[in-house]
């Protein structure tokens, strides 16, 4: 049974006029919980919402659709305003031997042309060879047709409090051993790189449950290092 | 002069040292290890030789064997060290010297007094020149931390070898001291090949001031002025000036003389830089202090050339060959400053990722160029690799202006001329610093990066050219939507019509002179019927999952501006424009708005709102449907058509209340349509029901009542009736909403309207039918023969377009026929023009038949006359016959809305 109909039945939309079938109502909502009411938004949001436009818009965005608002962002930061493109480059990209332009401003135009696309890496990554106005311009890009066999580094989650990564690409030297007691702000590791030596400090108090490399390791930005298992 | 000068360094400096040698005629010679193969350096000398081991390239431009191996192997009689690596290294002069190779620098002995800085302190206090307090050198770290309370806090570790701010650390408490004191020896051991550190008084807000030096092997010293690097990130300079703006005269001239004094108490030779702190805060104001001598030609040397016109690193090349100053022509009389210089220094630190150093390819490379503007580059072209083997500077950015002032203007100029793409840089954060008002103003001091965070954040480089090509690119690689099918560019069917000029006034303009309620109170009382267009929502969001962007229907609105400007209204925002946009156009639906409204200032821009939740799907409590309609009619929302989807006018009551309180926007409130209100089975679902609802709709205060099918199950028959009912007992307007899901709707419309419906909804024609609206053409066409009398008008064309949202000929008023008969042959006043408007396209030049600027209706006469019998079902009336009287009072009226 889809949510939409779960909540449906449990009123989320409303009474139905007329009363409601049962008894498939009973059958549906048999064990479940569905709070119906309104959901309530923080003090930040309210005051938002009392503010300038740009920051009312934003608000809207986010109350009224969160993912989605994400995602847009995460385009807009990625890509830039995608507006002003043609829908059929934005839909289909570009065509060998055409030249797109594209206003991004009032005035100000990009030409843009396809040179070639080049074969994919081992990690499936294609150069492709543009021109922007005039003047060639490789891109990088992930090939997502092909599936990648080369093992990559564990990376930190980020989410997880206990995940201790690198903050940039260089050497790390570790500090501390598996079942190793630490508190926050202590030094794990150091990592040098550009000839700097800086330290790596836990993120939580708690325990070193995992050392996730070699004593010491080149790592990239954002490498799993240790992790620590967070004191509760 | 020297036969052949190599150079152990690489990037700018060894550019820089070849550039020199070429000049004063020696040939050069260049090292690199197996990773600087690609560099710029080893192109631009004559010769060059690999030297070290793959897999370790720092370490071989530390490998004094190495570099006297390759000395040797070319027959060079000098090594230019730079700064860095070598270039402080007593063991290379000394190595040098025993091949009878110059090492072009200071004498070992002066190395390693000016290098120590222990023993450095010890000459500055003998030569009368004023230090800071400080304790002996050790690698004992409790040794040290016990002697810190004699000096206090804030205190400075510093390693005895370091130099360009290696191997340094500021600690303002005690308890960070221990720690401090042992990073900092690994450190310096690790870059330096020596722990050994000290402990020194810091200066409270220093100003960093140093000098620069030119002495000769008779001893013989002088100085070419200072330079303020206080603009530093953690010890690393960041902005070099010369001169130092805003500095007393008498402490200019101060330094300079200590400076020679201790460059001479050491015996110095050759090129050198003594620094010195300025007090700017505290009882200590305006003291200066010796800190140390770097016995070496520095990064930011070039702005010492600049402003005296010297060149540093031949005076350092023709010094170690034997010449004097006399013999370059330097005499202290005759240095001169002129003007002011200052320099960048360009990074790969992205200064939003805490100056973290970028690595990666550069896709473009462009610098400036232009009056004033001198580059010092490393390898930085199109295609070269960032390595994270060796610091990330690209280039020196150094700017001349006949003043400070003038320096800063050219230095944002030539900063904003960079393009650099590939790899974060520090040149956001470059342009904020010097748009300071404090650094503009020349008050500057060590502190002054941390004093002001703000100048790491945001500024990010919009780059818009390389994420757009980004977003081409992956769509060309990934193909998400498979191939072009489009042959046509559909901006090629456009009318040839002038969208420069002012659109003729329309419902936005209407609604802006009468207010929601005296709008609404005329579209009840005018006698043609009104139609909103739903292109730019409904039919593409129930054709094509509402996927069309927002530059097609800003493309198009100024032709619905200028082509159909009798429209009620076009309803363009809401339903799932809002979700769809975000979620997979990467538009802001805000946006889309801001630009519809600019598109087509004289049409009412109508949107759909559902009840509580506006447009989203979670239930909020009404401060956010007022904010959301507050914020949509200040954007140019005119028309909320307002519906729940159970029909429960509780629900709709906040979203209504929010636009009644606007005070400008029109409330459409709808009354959803379901059944067959006909049917004698109906129980539910009857007139009764839908009257009941229309009594609370209008009870809320709907300025007009909707009829909403979304099914498309509103028989013409039962509009007739409902239609009807409903007019007869309320006064507001009725406006008609349905789909063509089953084929039928154009005749629930014709039903309606003949029953007396003031609006309709009707979509263009290849955006019409099955799940879309019925469509406008036909409408327009079915009704546009009405009986009202008088005003003959041509029938312009009704073409059928691409697909696309765009539209062509609406006929206006042509009275004199009924809607419901057929045109017989007989009665046409005028056959040949509209036949000939039926056949063809608009030739290119030709004025358009519809853009005539009258208030013409846009479907006329097809309503219902007044004098119908109230209060029960009235028959359709025929359009023909109505009082003379009735026909010609309405005529009289210009003012039509759609």
């Amino acid at each position: 049974m889809p949510d939409s109909v779960v909540g449906f039945m449990a009123g989320e939309l409303g009474d139905l006029p007329g009363g409601w079938p049962e008894p498939f109502r009973t059958k549906v909502l048999q064990g479940r919980e569905v709070r119906v009411g309104v959901t309530d938004i923080s003090t930040e949001d309210a005051a938002a919402l009392e503010s300038d436009s740009t920051t009312r818009r934003e608000t809207l965005n986010r109350l009224l659709f969160p993912a989605p608002t994400k995602a847009f962002r995460e385009v807009r930061d990625t890509y830039g305003d995608l507006s002003p493109l043609d829908t059929a480059d934005y839909l289909y990209g570009l065509a060998p031997g055409t030249e797109h332009v594209v206003e991004i401003e009032r005035g100000v135009q990009l030409y843009v042309g396809l040179e070639a696309i080049g074969e994919a890496d081992d990690k499936g990554m294609r150069t492709v060879m543009t021109t922007l106005n005039g003047q060639l311009r490789p891109v990088f890009v992930r090939d997502r047709s092909i599936t990648v066999e080369v093992r990559q580094a564990e990376k930190a989650d980020t989410t997880k409090p206990g995940q201790v990564a690198a903050p940039f690409s260089g050497v790390v030297t570790l500090k501390t051993a598996v079942g190793d007691r630490v508190q926050a702000g202590q030094p794990v590791a150091s990592i040098e790189a550009m000839k700097m030596e800086a330290a790596i400090t836990a993120p939580v108090d708690g325990v070193v449950d995992r050392l996730a490399i070699a004593a010491t390791s080149p790592v990239e930005a954002g490498d799993l290092l240790v992790v620590i298992r967070p004191a509760d | 002069m020297f036969r052949k000068i190599l150079v152990a360094n690489r990037g700018e400096i060894a550019i820089r040292a070849f550039r020199a040698a070429f000049e004063l005629g020696a040939r050069t010679v260049a090292v690199y290890p197996y990773e600087d193969r690609y560099s710029l350096h080893r192109l631009k000398a004559d010769e060059a030789y690999q030297i070290g081991t793959t897999g370790q390239p720092v370490r071989a431009y530390l490998d004094v064997d190495e570099i006297i191996r390759v000395a040797l192997e070319s027959g060079a009689d000098a090594i230019y060290p730079g700064y860095g690596f070598l270039s402080e290294n007593p063991a290379l002069a000394a190595k040098a010297a025993e091949h009878g190779i110059v090492f072009i620098g200071p004498p070992s002995r002066a190395l390693e007094m000016a290098g120590n800085k222990v023993t450095a302190k010890e000459h500055a206090i003998a030569a009368g020149v004023p230090v800071l307090r400080s304790t002996p050198a050790s690698d004992d770290v409790d040794l040290l931390v016990a002697a810190a309370d004699e000096i206090g806090f804030p205190i400075f570790v510093k390693a005895v070898a370091g130099g360009g701010g290696r191997g340094m650390r500021r600690v303002d408490t005690k308890d960070a001291l221990a720690p401090a004191i042992a990073e900092a020896m690994r450190e310096a051991d690790s870059a330096f090949g020596d722990a050994r550190v000290f402990l020194e008084q810091a200066v409270q807000r220093p100003r960093h001031v140093e000098v620069q030096i030119l002495a000769d092997k008779t001893g013989d010293t002088v100085h070419l002025f200072e330079r303020d690097c206080s603009v530093q990130r953690r010890h690393q300079k960041v902005i070099e000036i010369a001169p130092a703006p805003n500095l007393d005269p008498t402490v200019a001239a101060a330094l300079h003389s200590h400076a020679v004094a201790f460059a001479r108490s050491i015996g110095y030779e050759n090129a050198g830089t003594v620094e010195f702190l300025l007090e700017t805060a505290g009882p200590r104001t305006g003291e200066v202090v010796f800190i140390e001598m770097n016995p070496r030609i520095q990064v930011e040397h070039t702005v010492t050339e600049e402003v005296t016109d010297v060149d540093l690193v031949q005076s350092q090349m023709r010094i170690a060959a034997g010449e004097t100053l006399q013999d370059l022509g330097l005499q202290q009389e005759n240095i001169r400053l002129r003007g002011a210089a200052l320099q960048c220094r360009i990074t790969t630190e992205d200064p939003t990722q805490g100056f973290r150093p970028d690595t990666g390819k550069i896709t473009t490379y462009r610098s400036p160029g232009g009056a004033g503007i001198r580059l010092d580059g490393g390898t930085t072209a199109a295609g070269s690799q960032v390595s994270p083997h060796f610091d990330s500077m690209l280039a020196k950015l150094t700017c001349r202006g006949r003043d400070f002032a003038a320096a800063v203007v050219r230095s944002r100029r030539a900063l904003a001329e960079f393009r650099i793409r590939g790899v974060s840089t520090n040149i956001p954060f470059l342009q904020a610093v010097l748009d300071d008002p404090a650094f503009v103003a020349g008050d500057v001091s060590t502190a002054f990066i941390d004093e002001r965070p703000e100048l790491l954040r945001g500024r990010e480089s919009k780059d818009r050219g390389s994420k757009i090509i980004a977003w081409l690119a992956d769509t060309t690689v990934n193909r998400p939507n498979g191939d072009n099918p489009l042959t046509v560019d559909p901006a090629a069917k456009l009318p040839a019509i002038d969208v420069t000029t002012e659109p003729q006034a329309g419902s936005r303009q209407r609604l802006r002179d009468l207010g929601p309620a005296g709008f609404a109170k005329a579209l009840r009382e005018q006698t043609s019927l009104a139609v909103t267009e739903t292109t730019f929502r409904d039919a593409h969001q129930s054709l094509l999952a509402t996927r069309v962007r927002t530059r097609d229907l800003v493309t198009v609105a100024p032709y619905v501006a200028r082509l159909t400007p009798q429209l009620l209204s076009v309803e363009a925002w809401g339903g799932a424009t809002y979700d769809v946009a975000l979620r997979f156009l990467g538009e802001d639906p805000w946006e889309r708005l801001d630009a519809l409204r600019q598109a087509l200032p004289n049409v009412a821009i109508q949107m759909l709102l559902r009840g509580r939740n506006t447009v989203g799907y979670t239930p909020y409590p009404t401060q956010v449907t007022d904010a959301f309609v507050h914020e949509a009619a200040a954007s140019g929302v005119d028309i909320f058509r307002i519906f729940d989807a159970l029909n429960d006018v509780s629900q709709m009551r906040p979203a209504i209340d929010a636009v009644l309180a606007t005070g400008t926007s029109v409330a459409e409130v709808a009354v959803c349509y379901t059944g067959d209100l006909l049917d004698p089975g109906e129980s539910l679902y009857t007139l009764d029901y839908y009257l009941r609802l229309a009594e609370q709709v209008v009870d809320a205060g709907a300025h007009i009542l909707a009829i909403k099918d979304m099914a498309g199950l509103l028989r013409p028959a039962a509009a007739a009736k409902l239609v009807s009912t409903l007019r007869d007992r309320f006064d507001v307007p009725v406006h008609v909403h349905t789909h063509d899901t089953a084929g039928g709707q154009l005749a629930t419309l014709l039903a309606a309207s003949h029953a007396g419906a003031d609006a309709v909804d009707a979509a263009s024609a290849p955006m019409s039918g099955t799940t879309s609206q019925p469509s406008l053409s036909a409408v327009v066409a079915a009704l546009a023969r009405a009986v009202l009398g008088g005003g003959a008008a041509p029938v312009p064309p009704v073409r059928v377009g691409p697909a696309g949202p765009h539209r062509q000929g609406l006929p206006s008023r042509d009275p004199g026929r009924s809607a419901l008969q057929p045109a017989s042959a007989g009665d046409r006043p005028r056959p040949r023009r509209r036949l000939r408007a039926h056949r063809g396209h608009v030739r290119r030049g030709e004025r358009h038949p519809r853009a005539r600027p009258q208030g013409d209706a846009l479907v006329e006469g097809r309503r219902r006359p007044r004098a119908a019998p109230r209060g029960g079902q009235g028959r359709p009336g025929r359009l023909r016959g109505e009082p003379g009287e009735v026909r010609r009072a309405r005529l009289g009226r210009r003012f039509h809305g759609g």
